[in-house]
């Protein structure tokens, strides 16, 4: 086991060495412009996090916009770098029609362009993660952890954002992998919390109430996985008896959660300092005109009471991720599902 | 020649006369047609559900529903109940005191109150929009203040227990509703306070002219309001067990449905207390009854929508009847 590790360790520090160095001789561009959609999401002001060391480790001055949820901003934000000269412009779209006229402007003044986020038509990269393989590989932690904990029955309350694909894709990939490891696993509840806490308390609260005979609480993000772990808390239920997988790692509730070791258990981490982090790596391929994938996936894992602070570490408020252990992560080389 | 009331004239009477009976009878109606769909609707436990989530739209309920009767909105509830929450589990955490995590909560209601009542009244600035401001300043505000979510570094019991806790096998969220419910109840059909809020909205010149600190009574009731939409975000916050920067969206919106579908007119000078609270627990009980029988939950918010226009349509109707009631 020691061995092991100690092999992964070092096959780890190789890839970071031999990319850095990689890097260290590629051409860099001198400004690289981001215009985000919603900055003040959690999820982004830690992505930002990642663009910003990754920058800062290469030299690169990184402007950011925030479109703040405004297509029409994010165009006009998308304009202003492209007239002030920056070498390449990352976009995460606020809507991807919208985000099109965007991707067309770019090409037609040979401006390298990333996607992050969601795929937009006529794009040359999209950096993201894929919501479906996150869920699946949440699904089957979950799924072992019932199996050994919890009698092998599998009961699932999942909290949505039907309005969001990529959330879709999280619960349905969640689904299909508990029932790798429990193939009789029943969907008892799926809703719509709206990706808020106080939502999904809600609804979560009023689903428990029709039928409270559920032991997986499964959230497409934190927020709604924490929001039904508070309702079932509320009704009074057993939470020795249920276990909750979050998605995404946006934030430091997870990891609070963890550290109480309590129900919640599984967390598929979507990483998105890492998320930053590939948006500047890609950014000097584009600008180096490599050949870049359509859609460059960037890490998941479903991470456990008892792994994620090999991946993050928590002092006070300020959480720090571990690069070695998250760019030793595998990753999908297309999504299962989209 | 004998003036005979038509149909419609007789309902609209009705509905002027009997505006809590008519809600009630639609609150059972909903009941039993959802109990025969489901009948766990109609447990002690889903009974409890129902009133403790109605609890905090009823008690910024109470609020509303002065302000309204004065003539006045607030559009900033559901903002400050974001801010009061964050604050409130940021102080507690700093401090380790419940009790000052809650009165500085409490404080930025009151805070708030003030700063909507002058900004109405010194500067002129009519309620609807000098709120809408508001609310944008208390969002960003929330934000500039707390980018994240502040999680519970506490572990209070004193704190988990204002949402979450009983009282014998009474939830405190509807305690506490029902005290402020029975406090302000006084207030509005008992005092002089109360009878001057009706006269400030139902003719403001004529108050004036009769020795209504009209502005005064404008600032304090401003002050209860967002002092009370700030006990609904303690208790958000002790649920959620987190202060989360972005709850009480469309908090604002959920609580004037169900105070106007209660009987308060948008135009002032009319409104009750005991048409809040039903307005209030059958726009829940919608809510509830959709998720209770599986429906698409998507229609909750078409459903909130329709019952919005039916009560703005009664309030016109008894609006337009009381200024010509037509008697056999």
């Amino acid at each position: 086991m020691r061995k092991r590790l100690t092999i992964l360790i070092v096959v780890a520090l190789l890839v970071v060495f031999t990319t850095t160095l990689a890097f260290a001789q590629a051409k860099k561009p001198k400004r690289v412009g981001w215009v985000g959609n919603y900055m003040m999401h959690e999820w982004y002001q830690s992505l930002q996090k990642g663009m910003k060391a990754r920058a800062a480790d290469l030299g690169i001055e990184l402007e950011i916009a925030d479109a703040n949820l405004d297509m029409a901003k994010q165009v006009s934000f998308a304009e202003d770098f492209m007239a002030k000269g920056v070498d390449v412009l990352i976009i995460s779209p606020v809507q991807t029609e919208g985000a099109e006229a965007i991707v067309k402007k770019a090409k037609a003044e040979g401006l390298p362009l990333i996607i992050e986020a969601s795929a937009v038509k006529g794009m040359t990269t999209l950096v993201a993660i894929c919501d479906y393989d996150c869920g699946f590989k949440g699904g089957v932690e979950t799924g072992k952890y019932v199996k050994a904990k919890l009698g092998g029955k599998a009961r699932i309350l999942a909290v949505d954002l039907p309005m969001l694909r990529p959330c879709i894709l999280r619960v349905d990939g969640f689904y299909d992998g508990i029932r790798t490891i429990i193939p009789d696993a029943v969907m008892v509840h799926r809703i719509d919390g709206q990706g808020l806490k106080d939502k999904a308390l809600q609804v979560a609260t009023d689903a428990l109430t029709k039928d409270s005979n559920v032991n997986v609480l499964y959230g497409c993000n934190d927020d709604s996985a924490l929001g039904a772990l508070q309702a079932y808390k509320a009704a009074g239920l057993d939470t020795k008896k249920v276990v909750v997988c979050g998605t995404g790692g946006e934030g430091n509730a997870f990891i609070k959660a963890m550290q109480e070791g309590g129900p919640y258990q599984v967390e598929a981490a979507m990483f998105p300092e890492a998320v930053g982090y590939e948006c500047i790596n890609m950014a000097v391929k584009l600008f180096n005109n490599e050949t870049v994938p359509e859609h460059w996936v960037t890490p998941t894992f479903a991470l456990t009471q008892s792994t994620w602070n090999k991946y993050y570490t928590l002092k006070g408020e300020v959480r720090t991720i571990n690069w070695t252990a998250v760019n030793a992560l595998k990753r999908e080389s297309k999504c299962s599902k989209n | 020649m004998a003036i005979t009331a038509t149909r419609g004239q007789t309902f609209t009477r009705a509905l002027i006369l009997f505006n809590e009976i008519i809600l009630v009878l639609v609150l059972v109606l909903l009941s039993i047609l959802i109990s025969i769909g489901n009948p766990k609707f109609i447990s002690l436990a889903n009974i409890l559900n129902i009133l403790r989530d109605s609890s905090m739209a009823v008690i910024a309920g109470i609020g509303m529903t002065m302000l309204l009767i004065t003539g006045e909105v607030d559009l900033s509830i559901g903002s400050l109940v974001a801010f009061v929450g964050v604050v409130t589990m940021d102080i507690i955490n700093k401090t380790q005191s419940t009790a000052l995590g809650v009165l500085a909560g409490l404080a930025l209601g009151a805070l708030t109150g003030l700063a909507n009542g002058l900004v109405r009244t010194k500067l002129k600035v009519n309620s609807l929009i000098g709120t809408i401001a508001m609310m944008m300043i208390l969002r960003g505000g929330v934000y500039l203040y707390r980018i994240a979510a502040v999680q519970n570094y506490h572990q209070k019991e004193a704190f988990f227990r204002i949402g979450n806790g009983y009282f014998g096998f009474l939830p405190i969220p509807i305690l506490l509703m029902a005290v402020l419910y029975l406090v302000f109840l006084l207030v509005i059909n008992k005092s002089l306070a109360g009878r001057y809020l009706y006269a400030t909205g139902g003719n403001p010149t004529a108050a004036r002219i009769s020795g209504i600190n009209v502005d005064r009574l404008k600032i304090l009731t401003f002050i209860a309001s967002s002092t009370l939409a700030a006990v609904a975000g303690v208790i958000l916050v002790s649920r959620m067990n987190s202060g989360q920067p972005n709850s009480g969206q469309g908090f604002e919106l959920e609580v004037i449905s169900g105070v106007i579908l209660g009987g308060t007119s948008l135009g002032g000078g009319e409104g009750t207390l005991i048409g809040t609270l039903i307005g209030v627990i059958i726009m829940r009980i919608i809510n509830n009854g959709i998720i209770i029988l599986g429906w698409n939950q998507d229609l909750q918010i078409v459903v909130s929508g329709f019952v919005l226009i039916a009560a703005v349509y009664l309030d016109n109707r008894r609006k337009n009847a009381r200024s010509k009631i037509i008697t056999i």
